[in-house]
């Protein structure tokens, strides 16, 4: 077995094994068949002319067989064609854009590899030990297709073993707002993107492996020259949920529904009849407030309510003995002192240990709890099983609070035949 | 001749048939006792009260499924921890964050049924905590559940000692008997609510029928999931399904599953029922709530929409679509459903209290106030608070704050631990300048219910104002993880990062 490398350069594929040059191989003889273009791009010294050439040559073999920029040149605008034409006519037409390896048999892991050459126009695949374009059987079938935010620089692919995650690492060249280009490298998980990485310079290059001691490593080279290593943290995690990619324009797509007939409807009577509805919400809306205005009243005058007190009720436990725990917080400015707090229950229903508790202060803005335990003795309605809890200062009731009993498991009959039953078991 | 006469000359045996025919359980039974007095051996008359009893009492146990504490937290059943995402009904991905939570956490639904209210945590301590009232607390096992809604005739003392004393029944004996053991069984399964008497008897039942009885398995896995044998169970009615396809048995499984929190296998039962039974309504609902569960809120609507194009009157179908209208910006789409409800004879505090809502978002604000004060009339103790709190955003969109902050108190004294409330009375507090008042309610609001993000974002803005950035960067942390992107608190962390990293 022969390590080679191949090094591409215009049209021309170099191989060298140690070192040496070892094999040259063009690929303009035997894929170009229509050199007649070539000669237009290389003869025409103007745009229009090598338009009207280029669409006489069109018309004898067909639009199809033309080269992609042949193609590209024929669809312009007219406003963009001069611009075009410097850019490429210098260029060989037919120029390879990137090469890789292809294993000619997948499972041995150290076989021979074909030369997989793609142009501007196609992708052929040379086997490199008789240096020919191996016949085009091959068929491809697009998985899924991605738009990415500017023009692909290079690509690689990227196997993280410890996550044994698959990735696609793809360079773009993006052009900022001002004009300048930058670079971007976006790693695709299927058609996901999962990470992106601002750079400074378009990347021309990638390659990830095995770096020194790192396992992940990926090594890019952006077109100023620059080397760039980033190494894969041990830690990272990846943002694996499936989201649409949103890479090229972010547009915030608010959802907002359809407008249904019964929106149109409305707005309709809302029009129409503006005046009544107005008149006709002022004067429920008065009502209304008189309503809740009398209810707050009422409230404060049954001490449901307190405009200084704010208190909520833990019930801790499984029962039938529940710990209830009473918290109380001082919203006023000065301090509450004296504070008696009182449970008042049904004695058919509950006992509870200590019904009352004394709170000697509240400061203001601290919370502070009273507790007590209850233990359920029978079944009832929920109003008679609920607890009051009173809160005096004094001899003035401040504040009112119902805690409503849980239900839970008594077994009145066979209690006891239950417990053996269990132990038994 | 006097109709009277002519039923008073009825045989007694026969009047009591037709009574319990005419659902007149009462009297059937008096008609029984009196027969059972004058002759003790006469077995129709013993089946006949034993089934009017047992009538008296039952209900479709399919639907009345709780899961009480002990069941979900102390369940030997647990199969992984950390279930993968969308794969169990606690650890549901979160999508909707839109829609307000219940006490415990789950999304709203559009109906109140067993186990919508019900946490979804995994948390003991949480769910032991969670202030419990009767609206709000979960039955501590699934028994008790049955207890609170059956209310079973072992708790109403019997006068004259009970019917039956099962304890001293000769089962294999009585298991034998063809005719009458499926209503004893019924009997001591529903009116006496004892499980492990039932199970004992449909096991010497199934036994006497060569174990060829699907019925009996199906009750035979009834009693092992009351027990919380919930894998035996699952044998009896899948050996149950052998013998045919039943949509009780498949309902059951696909229950069964639902406790195990497997929801994707319940749905795969529910799939395979369906290649039996295309158009069954209790399948396709069982389908739509396992989804609303996953919280794959469009899934359910689908099959909710289905649902109604076979049966247009199904109640929980519109309620949820109606639901689903409001809080994806169609107020007024919501409204047509809630109206059919209101047409279709529903009338209760919950649905003025939802129409009032949508007419307020719909723009329709002639309606509102009636709305709200029909709710306010028919409302109990425990959703009054809800109503109360919906008045308050009304008015906050009125411009009424000082109505706004009145509904606010009202709400809290029927519910002391209402975070909502909290939060929004302590952004008005706020806004009155009374910002030690506010702060202090917001950590009430943080207490009482922690699932909530506004309290915390709302925390961490008052703090940020004050320069406690500590605490604010706390709290702006604890809002993200509740609401991942949450835009305004991403705001303050970034504001805080900049800061911290100038420091």
């Amino acid at each position: 077995m022969l390590v080679g490398v191949a090094v591409v350069i215009k049209n021309e594929v170099y191989f060298y094994r140690n070192c040496k040059p070892y094999h040259k191989y063009s690929i303009q003889s035997t894929i170009i068949r229509d050199t007649e273009e070539c000669k237009l791009w290389q003869e025409s010294e103007d745009v229009f002319d090598l338009l009207k050439r280029l669409q006489v040559l069109s018309s004898t073999i067909g639009f199809v067989n033309l080269s992609t920029t042949s193609q590209q040149m024929l669809c312009l605008n007219e406003c963009h064609l001069i611009e075009y034409f410097e850019k490429y006519r210098k260029n060989n037409l037919h120029t390879i854009t990137c090469v890789t390896e292809l294993k000619r048999n997948k499972s041995e892991v150290y076989g021979v590899s074909c030369l997989v050459i793609a142009t501007t126009d196609m992708i052929s695949i040379l086997d490199t030990e008789s240096f020919k374009i191996l016949p085009d059987k091959y068929e491809c079938v697009s998985l899924w297709n991605v738009k990415l935010p500017g023009d692909p620089m290079s690509m690689v692919n990227m196997y993280v073993q410890s996550m044994s995650l698959e990735m696609t690492v793809v360079s773009c060249n993006v052009i900022n707002t001002d004009g300048h280009s930058k670079g971007l490298v976006l790693m695709y998980c299927g058609s996901t993107v999962i990470h992106k990485i601002p750079m400074p310079d378009p990347v021309t290059c990638i390659i990830f492996g095995r770096f020194g001691q790192e396992e992940n490593a990926l090594i890019m080279i952006t077109t100023n020259g620059k080397v760039d290593i980033k190494l894969l943290k041990r830690t990272a995690t990846f943002d694996l949920c499936v989201r649409p990619t949103l890479t090229a324009h972010v547009q915030g797509n608010l959802s907002i529904p359809k407008r249904s007939n019964v929106f149109i409807e409305q707005t309709l009577r809302e029009r129409e009849h503006c005046n009544e509805i107005h008149v006709r919400t002022q004067q429920t809306w008065q009502i209304l407030q008189m309503v809740v205005s009398n209810e707050r009243l009422n409230s404060i005058k049954q001490k449901i309510t307190s405009q200084f007190l704010h208190t909520s009720a833990q019930l801790l436990g499984l029962g039938p003995r529940f710990k209830i725990r009473f918290l109380l917080k001082n919203l006023g400015k000065d301090p509450l002192m004296g504070i008696n707090v009182a449970f008042l229950y049904n004695a058919q229903y509950h006992s509870i240990e200590s019904p009352r508790c004394r709170i000697p202060i509240i400061v203001p803005e601290t919370e502070i709890y009273c507790e007590t335990f209850v233990t359920c003795c029978t079944y009832g309605g929920s109003y008679e099983r609920a607890i009051d809890i009173v809160v005096s200062r004094g001899m003035n009731v401040i504040y009112r609070a119902k805690v409503n009993m849980p239900v839970y498991n008594i077994q009145t009959n066979n209690h006891n035949e239950e417990l053996n039953d269990i132990m038994s078991w | 001749m006097d109709d009277t006469k002519v039923i008073a000359s009825l045989d007694t045996f026969y009047s009591a048939c037709m009574d319990l025919r005419k659902h007149n359980y009462d009297r059937c039974i008096e008609s029984c006792t009196i027969i059972l007095s004058k002759n003790p051996y006469d077995q129709a008359a013993w089946a006949l009260k034993m089934r009017a009893l047992t009538e008296q009492l039952s209900i479709d146990d399919i639907e009345a499924e709780e899961e009480g504490i002990a069941d979900s937290y102390f369940n030997s059943d647990a199969i992984a921890e950390n279930a993968r995402v969308g794969t169990s009904l606690r650890t549901a991905q979160d999508t909707s964050n839109q829609r307000p939570r219940t006490v415990g956490g789950r999304p709203l639904s559009g109906i109140v049924r067993p186990s919508t209210s019900s946490a979804g945590g995994n948390n003991l301590q949480l769910a032991l905590k969670t202030p419990r009232t009767v609206g709000s607390s979960r039955p501590l096992t699934s028994q008790t559940a049955r207890n609170i809604r059956l209310g079973t005739a072992s708790m109403v003392s019997q006068i004259d000692g009970p019917f039956i004393n099962i304890s001293r029944l000769n089962f294999p004996k009585y298991a034998s008997d063809k005719q009458l053991s499926k209503l004893l069984f019924n009997y001591i399964y529903y009116q006496q609510n004892d499980i492990r008497n039932a199970l004992d008897f449909a096991v010497e039942a199934t036994k006497f029928c060569n174990f060829k009885d699907p019925w009996w398995k199906v009750q035979l896995g009834k009693c092992y999931v009351m027990l919380g044998l919930l894998r035996d169970g699952e044998a009896q009615f899948r050996s149950a399904l052998q013998h045919g396809p039943n949509i009780e048995v498949f309902l059951r499984l696909s229950r069964l599953f639902i406790r195990l929190d497997q929801p994707l296998s319940s749905l795969d039962i529910c799939q395979k029922a369906m290649s039996w039974f295309p158009h069954e309504v209790t399948l396709l609902i069982e389908i739509a709530r396992i989804f609303e569960g996953l919280n794959n809120i469009p899934m359910s609507v689908k099959y909710y929409r289905d649902i109604l194009e076979l049966d247009a009157t199904d109640m929980e179908s519109i309620a949820c679509i109606g639901l689903h209208h409001f809080y994806s910006d169609q107020p007024e789409v919501a409204l047509r459903y809630y109206r059919r409800l209101l047409q279709m004879g529903l009338y209760n505090a919950e649905l003025f209290n939802n129409l009032g809502l949508c007419s307020f978002y719909a723009q329709q604000f002639d309606v509102v106030t009636a709305c709200f004060e029909n709710a306010l009339r028919l409302a109990l103790d425990d959703n009054a608070a809800d109503v109360w709190y919906n008045i308050s955003h009304v008015a906050i969109g009125f411009g009424d704050l000082d109505i706004a902050e009145h509904s606010l108190h009202l709400t809290l004294s029927l519910n002391s631990s209402h975070g909502a409330a909290l939060n929004n009375l302590a952004v008005l507090q706020w806004r009155k300048n009374n910002v030690s008042q506010a702060e202090s309610l917001l950590n009430s609001a943080i207490a009482a219910e922690d699932h909530l993000y506004e309290p915390h974002y709302n925390r961490a803005l008052l703090a940020q104002e004050e320069g406690d950035h500590q605490t604010s960067y706390a709290m702006v942390k604890k809002s993200l993880s509740i609401y991942p992107n949450h835009y305004n608190s991403k705001d303050i962390l970034n504001e805080l990062k900049k800061y911290f990293s100038s420091l």
